[in-house]
């Protein structure tokens, strides 16, 4: 797709729009025509022009479909239409209700196209969301808000944070279905997982792609509907299966849209404006099918210390963050004495008694490293025989955790950072064995993590 | 590819200088790190080692667009007002900056929220050259500041502190860290720069593609070595990075002339030998711009000194001031020559301008300690004065002490060179008014102790004749008690003596019926004699009477128990003398002898 604009070509600029109708300036002429794809773009053919203007925008008319086609025309702002889709799943929340009552009667049905709605829409729907999709959205948003930069890095990078959020919406997804699938067969039951995609999933030495990440999704999806399993979340129901199998369901057009523009050849082609607006569309669509990603919370279990004295029941002390705020609550960093334990260095994916662990294929670094704050990372690939690779939300560069092999039975230690050094490398070890056993549990494999170097070791028997 | 001037004098670098920012790979990636691991951090080192580039160019160039919103905050006049006012600038009109008296933190929340919703981007607060806030700043403003960042640290947005200080002021946070415990838990040093990286910094820059200015080629460690050997001083092996920029602009300009930096240069060995070493091309890039504006204004060099001192402190740091400022301080220069030199200096890169808070300051701490070192005595009591004064009126005024009389007289000499602003002026008039009130309150005290001398020198005088009068008195008194007492003695003896006359009356007349009752009496006795007589006779009679007729009954009674007796001596022959009877006998036995001794008594 080529968007480079031809300079000798004739000038169409779209000066105004309505239901029925646009109003075109054609080199100087004003000219009407109706409000559909089909005629303006034989307009265009016949003048032999590639580009149309509207406002301070350019599009490739190639690039301008039937999906995007009332975006264009309805010159929206960058955000609007995911922000609308998203709005629209939050309605019944207080914060939203109000927002929405307070729009005006003439802005009620474009209030997405007012800035100062928009603003304010846009900041109930990051605060609304699930962490790891919120802190994506919020980029977006980032982007699309930035008035200072060019309309090409802006298209580039705007289409390209679609993608990450896509990405990241069925990576999440997959990971829950994965971790259920996980402690079902720990309890001994027969399930056949070992699908092409879910072994591509625990193998592939390079990110996945969209459009395989969606293969993963279905697969998992059919596992659970086959076996007839209780999914991770009540949202995720046998009713609505349809909507994500069915290629022609809207999720499943949506999925394969935005698969295709990922898939662009970007040495020969470059996104334009209309190609970030079926990306907008298409995420809001899949966003929309994932609407459980408004009512759950990221919780990042910090520390689990276990505590007895002598002649008094055990307990233990759970530190943890909740890290997004939902509604009037603010974000939280919680103590709580409990006797009953707890998964440490768990990411928990929770609602009230719906708990599902992420770690670990989402995980919190921080919590590993004993560092203070958080710092999620999303599990992307393998890293050679050794070690997973993992992308870092906050950052976006990835991080290699490698296997060691150190031995978590007793050493001698002779300072507190040689103790904190210690720790942090049994615990990136662990985040290689969990994988290493759900890979293996999942797959019925018994494939192990080569040491990229191992630590000596020394036990007393007390 | 246009070629750009890569040195930046004594600026920062900023992000878009990133493609000539060397030298700081490491400590780049450690502090990229580190603001992924807390919430509050401190990067520190000494004057010159670039910690402001650092963070301006080498963080902010780790981050892409979307992911940084960086405010720098430099204090000026307020650390809380510049604070409140970036934040305002940055919130997209939601908040104006409102100048106030007490500046005030309270709706920072709101603000920072403002500014989040503006852009959706992460916010980092960027405090540079924090050490002004404990050079410049009370303690009341410190404070304040601590108080902000405990709030600024619980906003639900993500934003993120870093405070850039220099070294030796890093002992001021201790009270900042007792407030925020996280503090210090996440420091970064930036180290001085030694052979190996400035030799990497000049030769990468030499190397860049944009880079108008390139090193000869053969000769690039060479040169490099000997730019750090002109650099740095005697005994030291690291040099100050502002010094490196300094002697290569010079270098450059030595080399080409070209004033406006977009000629090429290649710098080689030959040209680095006809330059002196850092200390003279300081000392002369300074008097140099000093003179040079001097003669453009057609002022004496001496002016322009003295109009640049006011931006140093007494202790050779920056101080930032706004035109107006400098003019309260330089109220003998005129308006028109110091705005005039402002420019100049400018222009010079001597003074630089931050349009956010209109203030000027000078472009370093190197040429601080140069235009320091400039100062004659009269500017130092200057200062001295204007920190004085500064000193008192930065306390809240009930902390606040009056300037003392040898204060003031030391402040009088200086009022009239520099422009005390409106609070302080208050202040050193409240202070004279004071001091007036102080003398006359000290000889109005004198003239009341006088007075009260007097007084009491009357009063004792007073008090001496009062005694004479009371004794004398006294005296009187006693003489006429004594008469009064001897006057009462007389009475009571005639008194006492006329009593006794009319005793002696009544005894008189007692005595004679005394003597007439005697003969009454005497009468009645001899009759009541008489009849006693008869009387005891008759009684005589009587009792012989009864005598006889008890002798006779006691006879009869005798007789009876003798009779009883009898008897008893009867049963005594017999053998059955029972215990009773031989009681009975004796009991009469002895009422036998009972009854004759009363018989014998009797007869007596």
């Amino acid at each position: 797709m080529n968007a480079n604009p031809s300079t000798g070509d004739p000038r169409v600029v779209i000066q105004a729009s309505s239901a029925d109708t646009l109003t075109l300036n054609v080199n100087g002429e004003v000219q009407e025509i109706r409000n559909q794809l089909g005629e303006l773009k034989t307009l265009l053919h016949n003048l032999k022009v590639q580009n149309i203007q509207y406002a301070d925008k350019i599009y490739n008319i190639e690039h301008i479909d039937e999906a995007n086609f009332g975006i264009v025309t309805s010159n929206r702002v960058f955000n609007a239409v995911l922000t609308r889709e998203l709005i629209e799943l939050l309605r019944d929340r207080p914060k939203v209700t109000r927002f929405l009552g307070s729009i005006s009667k003439e802005d009620k049905a474009n209030w997405e196209c007012n800035r100062t709605h928009l603003r304010e829409a846009l900041g109930l729907v990051e605060e609304s969301l699930v962490w790891i999709i919120g802190w994506e959205v919020r980029r977006l948003f980032s982007i699309g808000n930035d008035r200072e930069k060019g309309m090409e890095i802006k298209i580039g990078e705007y289409i390209l944070h679609c993608f990450n959020l896509a990405r990241l919406a069925l990576q999440l997804t997959n990971s829950l279905l994965l971790s259920k699938l996980w402690d079902i067969k720990k309890t001994g039951r027969d399930l056949s997982i070992a699908h092409p995609s879910v072994r591509l999933f625990f193998h592939t030495a390079r990110p996945l792609t969209l459009t395989e990440l969606t293969a993963v999704f279905r697969a998992l999806i059919e596992i659970f509907r086959d076996h007839d399993l209780e999914f991770p979340i009540q949202e995720m129901t046998k009713e609505n299966l349809p909507a994500f199998l069915d290629p022609g369901s809207p999720f499943g057009e949506a999925c394969a849209r935005i698969g295709k523009l990922e898939n662009f050849d970007q040495q020969n082609e470059r996104y334009d404006l209309a190609d970030c607006h079926s990306a907008e569309i298409a995420l809001a669509a899949i966003l929309r099918h994932f609407s459980f990603f408004t009512s759950y919370q990221l919780v990042s279990m910090k520390k689990v210390e276990y505590e007895e004295i002598r002649n008094t029941k055990a307990r233990y002390i759970k530190d943890f963050s909740i890290l997004e705020k939902k509604e009037s609550k603010s974000l939280q960093r919680i103590l709580k004495y409990d006797e009953n334990a707890s998964l440490t260095y768990a990411l928990f994916f929770a609602r009230e008694r719906t708990v599902v662990n992420l770690f670990p294929f989402f995980l919190d670094f921080n919590t590993l490293t004993n560092e203070q704050d958080f710092q999620i990372y999303a599990y992307e690939c393998r890293e050679g025989g050794s070690g997973l690779r993992f992308l870092s939300l906050k950052s976006e560069n990835t991080d290699a955790i490698y296997y060691r092999g150190v031995q978590a039975g007793q050493r001698e230690i002779a300072t507190e950072e040689q103790k904190n050094e210690e720790q942090k490398s049994v615990r990136l070890d662990l985040v290689i064995k969990q994988f290493e056993d759900a890979m293996n549990t999942l797959l019925d494999t018994d494939e192990r993590f080569e040491a990229a170097g191992a630590a000596p070791s020394v036990n007393y028997n007390f | 590819m246009e070629k750009r001037y890569p040195f930046k004098f004594l600026d920062a670098y900023r992000k878009e200088d990133f493609a000539f920012f060397f030298g700081r790979e490491e400590e780049i990636e450690a502090l990229y790190r580190m603001v992924f691991q807390t919430k509050i951090l401190v990067v520190y080192g000494t004057s010159g080692t670039g910690k402001t580039s650092l963070i301006q160019c080498g963080l902010a160039s780790k981050f892409k667009s979307y992911d940084w919103l960086a405010l720098y905050v430099r204090r000026g006049s307020n650390l809380i007002a510049s604070l409140d006012k970036a934040l305002c600038d940055a919130s997209d009109g939601v908040f104006e900056f409102a100048e106030r008296l007490e500046p005030d933190a309270r709706d920072l929340p709101q603000k920072i929220e403002a500014v989040y919703r503006a852009s959706f981007k992460p916010v980092y607060l960027i405090f540079d050259q924090f050490e002004e806030l404990y050079v410049l700043g009370d303690a009341r403003e410190q404070q304040q500041f601590v108080q902000t960042v405990q709030k600024i640290l619980e906003v639900e947005q993500p934003v993120k502190i870093i405070i850039s200080i220099r070294e030796e002021y890093l002992g001021h946070l201790y009270t900042f860290e007792r407030a925020v415990p996280g503090l210090m838990r996440k420091k970064l040093r930036v180290e001085p720069m030694h052979l190996d990286k400035v030799e990497s910094v000049i030769r990468n820059v030499g190397r860049q593609a944009e880079s108008n200015v390139s090193l000869q080629a053969g000769e690039e460690p060479e040169v490099a070595e000997a730019i750090f050997e002109k650099i740095r001083g005697k005994n030291s092996l690291t040099i100050e990075l502002p010094y490196l920029q300094v002697f290569l602009d010079k270098l450059y300009l030595h080399l080409t002339g070209d004033e406006t930096r977009r000629a090429g240069a290649v710098v080689n060995l030959t040209a680095l030998q006809e330059m002196g070493d850092i200390g003279d091309v300081l000392r002369d890039f300074l008097d140099e711009q000093v003179i040079a504006i001097a003669r453009a204004l057609e002022e004496l060099p001496n002016t322009v000194w003295k109009i640049l001192s006011p931006f140093v402190t007494l202790d050779g740091t920056k101080e930032p001031l706004s035109e107006a400022e400098l003019q309260d301080r330089r109220p003998d220069t005129s308006q028109v020559l110091l705005t005039a030199v402002l420019q100049a200096l400018v222009k010079g890169r001597i003074l630089r301008y931050t349009e956010h808070d209109e203030r000027y300051e000078i472009a370093h701490d190197a040429l601080a300690k140069q235009v320091a070192a400039k100062r004659s005595d009269e500017e130092i009591a200057l200062l001295e004065v204007q920190r004085l004064i500064k000193s008192q009126v930065a306390m809240k005024a009930e902390n606040r002490e009056y300037f003392s009389e040898k204060q003031l007289g030391f402040m009088e000499r200086y009022l009239s060179k520099f422009r005390p602003d409106a609070e302080e002026q208050a202040w050193i008039e409240q202070s004279r008014a004071n001091m007036q009130a102080e003398k006359e309150e000290r000889a109005r005290r004198d003239r009341e102790k006088l007075e009260k001398a007097a007084e009491e020198r009357r009063l004792r005088e007073k008090v001496a004749q009062a005694e004479v009068e009371r004794s004398l008195r006294r005296k009187a008194e006693e003489a006429r008690f004594e008469a009064e007492k001897q006057r009462s003695e007389a009475d009571e003896q005639r008194s006492r003596a006329e009593q006794k006359t009319k005793q002696a009356r009544q005894l008189t007349r007692l005595a004679v019926i005394l003597s007439m009752l005697a003969v009454a009496a005497a009468f009645w006795a001899f009759w009541l004699k008489q009849k006693a007589e008869t009387a005891t006779a008759k009684a005589k009679i009587n009792i012989e009477k009864s005598y006889q007729s008890d002798i006779q009954r006691l006879e009869l009674e005798i007789e009876i128990t003798n009779r009883n007796i009898a008897s008893f001596r009867e049963y005594e022959a017999g053998d059955d003398v029972i215990l009773y009877e031989n009681s009975k006998k004796d009991s009469l036995s002895r009422l036998q002898d009972s009854l004759e001794k009363r018989l014998q008594s009797i007869k007596k």
